[in-house]
């Protein structure tokens, strides 16, 4: 395990002078963050410089290249040396190791081409200076540059791994790069080529073998079957070869196509967004119809209920007649009952109720007072013109009752119909926002011809691989039915010396062949198997509590990465932030894996992460690395909220920054 | 002779166009449109200025029959209501083709020159 104790540049890059980065100390985290431009890459690619003496290319002058790498403010004082160095352990030793470039002492004046640089690589253990073998191996061992993607988790390898995390097949070129890195680090190579050297070990064998037989046998009938076999077997071989590279081919295509088709996810979120305003519009054409049907009702009585209030006012008009003029009756009969029984008194001369003869006095005052109500009744009684006008209004009452009841009219529902309107109103607003946005949208899908070939491209594609693949099977058991044949005829020849011990050996080699064949495979699928395990483990704790639906992810055969739910459904397409968490485990699923695991170098973009997302995976990842070094763009990452997070898992904390002067970064502990 | 046909004038059928393009759904069917400007000339129109009712004549007079009498008022309920406010005509048949006609005109008056107007606008 390697651990990181300091780093030196001197010269390099923006890094003018003797600039050091102690991380000696408790194992933990250390913080570097500073502002774009300030040294963040520069610092990753010096630790690349360092192991693998990676120089930047100078495109003005390729002769020059050298002078792309060197402070130019050292350049311009004539200090033309520039080194990195890094103390660091490794399974227990202590080790020094520099790069340097200097001009050679006989360069006059400024050095005009990368001719006029010596360079040294230098390592030490203790007082021991490493040999050039030495430090090869070392290298090597430590981190192998064909393997350096485990180590730095910058942004240039996680899209390398996106690139992979969307390709299922066993092509296209970048591809084919990653899984060859990932197979050296899984150590398949030194087994490939064991298996390699045997098949042509046994080639050799059945070569003397077919040369003795057709050389020493007799057994011409044999003979010539056998040959007749071996040109079948030829045959079938070469349209091996070439189904083979027609399947590599098509994979190739295969890779195109869905790269192609990633790129056009957006297009495929515009359907989606299609889809969603579709429902909505038909959810409100099917409002905007209800509205319709309510308003159609209300208006199919509106005409004659537009009469109601009228006739209500008319009727209360009349009822207020009546009711006027009814009082004036109703005194003037109360007024003639009075007479009535005043008259009935006179006539009677005695009184009903006490029985005494009425006076000739009380006489004059009843006739007093009949005369007094006769004036009265005079003033209620009514003129003829009010009497029709009573008439009339009770006339009236009636026939409006009879309006309102025959022509079945009620209030007005006005409220009701504004309401209605008011409904279609918005739903028809609403239409024409729904239409505008999937008018737009589409407009925006000026791709959609284009996925729909590619879709079809890869229907046909998908269909050729497996056609392809099939007639790689079906040859496959032609060949070894050949292959068995022509050993089965071989065996049968017993007329020439030395075959049966040649045949022992073909035999014995191909057993070993088989035997390390098996064991390769299963040893990838172990590694797979343990790869999975920690990237596993690790999405899940970058998803953490910010989506609770995950269960899993899963690894293929060619390294491709799924994501399952709590459901046991597979997410079609993760996002472009979910396929870095997804790069992210992989890479670090191969790095615990390996030998390498120690110090992890975290330059990653994360801008297409949340605030949530980059807390989970800056948490998780200081968690699990023994030593990280992490790399934070300051506008990019909370660095307040980073070292909230972290807290006591900080061990260092260094600010980069410039003052106005782009050849001079400077290094603050904080 | 008596009426049996409602007519209107070129301005009235203009009207009717309006409220025809306006939403299919307001009036099913052109009597009801006949139906609802005689109502709402009783209610909203004062008619006493058109004295007398039955003799009235829109501008450019009448240029087209459109109806059945017996369609537009089948229960006699527009006359009835027409008899219960006013009294300034003699034949209510005639009296009842001038208020379709008044109230067209008085429809076509308020919304004529209204770009957003609803049927709201005439309740």
């Amino acid at each position: 395990m390697i651990r990181i104790q300091n780093i030196t540049f001197y010269n390099y890059l923006p890094y003018y002078k003797e600039k050091v980065f102690d991380l000696s100390g408790k194992e933990g985290t250390t913080l570097i963050f500073g502002d774009n431009n300030m040294g963040k890459t520069s610092f990753i690619n010096g630790i690349k410089f360092l192991f693998y003496n990676t120089l930047y290319k100078n495109p003005d002058n390729p002769d020059f290249n050298i002078y792309y790498n060197i402070n130019r403010k050292a350049f311009a004082e004539k200090d033309y040396m520039f080194f990195v160095s890094l103390d660091f352990t490794y399974e227990g030793k202590e080790y020094h190791f520099i790069r340097r470039y200097r001009t050679k002492s006989d360069t006059i004046g400024s050095p005009k081409s990368d001719n006029d640089f010596e360079h040294d690589e230098i390592i030490k253990e203790g007082d021991k200076y490493f040999t050039e073998r030495e430090r090869k191996e070392l290298i090597n061992r430590i981190i192998p540059k064909n393997i350096s993607e485990f180590v730095f988790f910058d942004g240039e390898n996680v899209k390398k791994y996106i690139e992979i995390l969307n390709d299922d097949s066993d092509s296209g070129a970048e591809n084919r790069k990653v899984k060859e890195a990932i197979n050296n680090v899984i150590g398949t190579p030194y087994l490939d080529s064991l298996i390699n050297n045997l098949i042509l070990i046994k080639k050799e064998y059945t070569d003397e073998f077919d040369h003795k037989l057709q050389q020493h046998s007799k057994d011409e009938k044999k003979k010539a079957e056998i040959e007749k076999l071996l040109i079948e077997l030829k045959e079938k071989n070469s349209a091996k070869d070439t189904t083979k590279y027609l399947l590599a081919k098509t994979n190739d295509e295969l890779n195109d196509v869905d790269k192609k088709l990633s790129n056009l996810t957006r297009s495929l979120s515009v359907y989606e967004e299609i889809g969603k305003n579709q429902a909505n519009l038909d959810i409100e054409n099917q409002n905007l119809e209800n509205a319709e049907k309510k308003l159609k009702e209300l208006l199919s009585t509106v005409a004659k209920n537009l009469l109601y209030d009228k006739l209500s006012d008319e009727k209360k008009r009349n009822t207020l007649i009546i009711e006027k003029l009814g009082t004036k009756i109703n005194d003037e009969q109360k007024i003639t009952q009075e007479i009535q029984q005043l008259k009935g008194l006179y006539k009677k001369q005695e009184c009903p109720l006490c029985g005494s003869n009425i006076s000739q006095d009380q006489e004059q005052k009843i006739t007093q007072k009949i005369e007094t109500l006769q004036k009265r009744k005079n003033e209620f009684s009514l003129s003829n013109e009010e009497r029709n006008k009573y008439n009339l209004a009770k006339q009236k009452i009636e026939r409006i009752d009879n309006l309102l009841k025959r022509g079945n009219v009620s209030p007005l529902q006005r409220n009701n119909i504004i309401q209605a309107l008011l409904d279609i109103k918005m739903s028809n607003s609403k239409i024409n926002e729904y239409k505008q946005k999937i008018s737009r949208l589409k407009d925006e899908l000026k791709d959609e011809k284009t996925i729909y070939d590619l879709i079809t491209k890869r229907d046909m594609l998908t269909q050729k691989i497996k056609e392809y693949e099939e007639t790689l099977q079906k040859l496959e058991q032609e060949i070894n039915a050949l292959s068995n044949k022509i050993n089965n005829l071989r065996k049968r020849i017993k007329d020439v010396v030395g075959l049966d011990i040649l045949e022992k050996k073909i035999t014995f080699i191909e057993r070993i062949i088989n035997a390390f064949i098996n064991i390769r495979e299963n040893f990838i699928e172990e590694m797979r198997s343990k790869v999975e395990r920690e990237a596993n483990e690790i999405f899940l704790d970058f998803v953490n509590g910010l989506n609770n639906d995950i269960a899993r992810v899963e690894i293929n055969k060619n390294y491709r990465m799924s994501i399952f739910t709590r459901n046991g459904d597979k997410i079609p397409v993760p996002g472009t932030g979910y396929n870095t968490l997804l790069a992210l485990s992989l890479i670090y699923g191969l790095n615990r894996n390996t030998h390498l695991f120690g110090a992890i170098f975290f330059d990653a973009a994360l801008s297409n992460l949340s605030n949530n997302y980059t807390r989970n995976v800056i948490r998780t990842l200081s968690s699990y690395a023994p030593q990280l070094i992490f790399l934070a763009h300051k506008d990019r990452v909370d660095i307040n909220d980073v070292i909230r997070v972290l807290g006591g898992q900080i061990v260092n904390q260094f600010e980069i920054y410039q003052n106005g002067d782009a050849f001079n970064t400077n290094i603050r502990r904080l | 002779m008596p009426l049996s046909q409602l007519a209107i004038s070129s301005t009235n059928q203009k009207c009717i166009d309006m409220l025809k393009e306006k939403r299919k759904n307001y009036f099913e069917k052109e009597k009801d449109i006949a139906i609802f400007a005689a109502i709402y000339a009783i209610s909203k129109v004062d008619l006493t200025k058109y004295s007398p009712l039955d003799k009235y004549t829109p501008e450019g007079g009448y240029s087209e029959n459109k109806w059945h009498l017996q369609d537009v008022d089948a229960d006699n309920f527009i006359r009835e209501s027409l008899s219960l406010f006013y009294d300034n005509y003699e034949d209510q048949d005639f009296a009842l083709r001038s208020i379709v006609s008044l109230g067209l005109d008085a429809i076509y008056d308020l919304i004529k020159n209204k770009e957003n107007w609803d049927i709201s606008d005439l309740l």
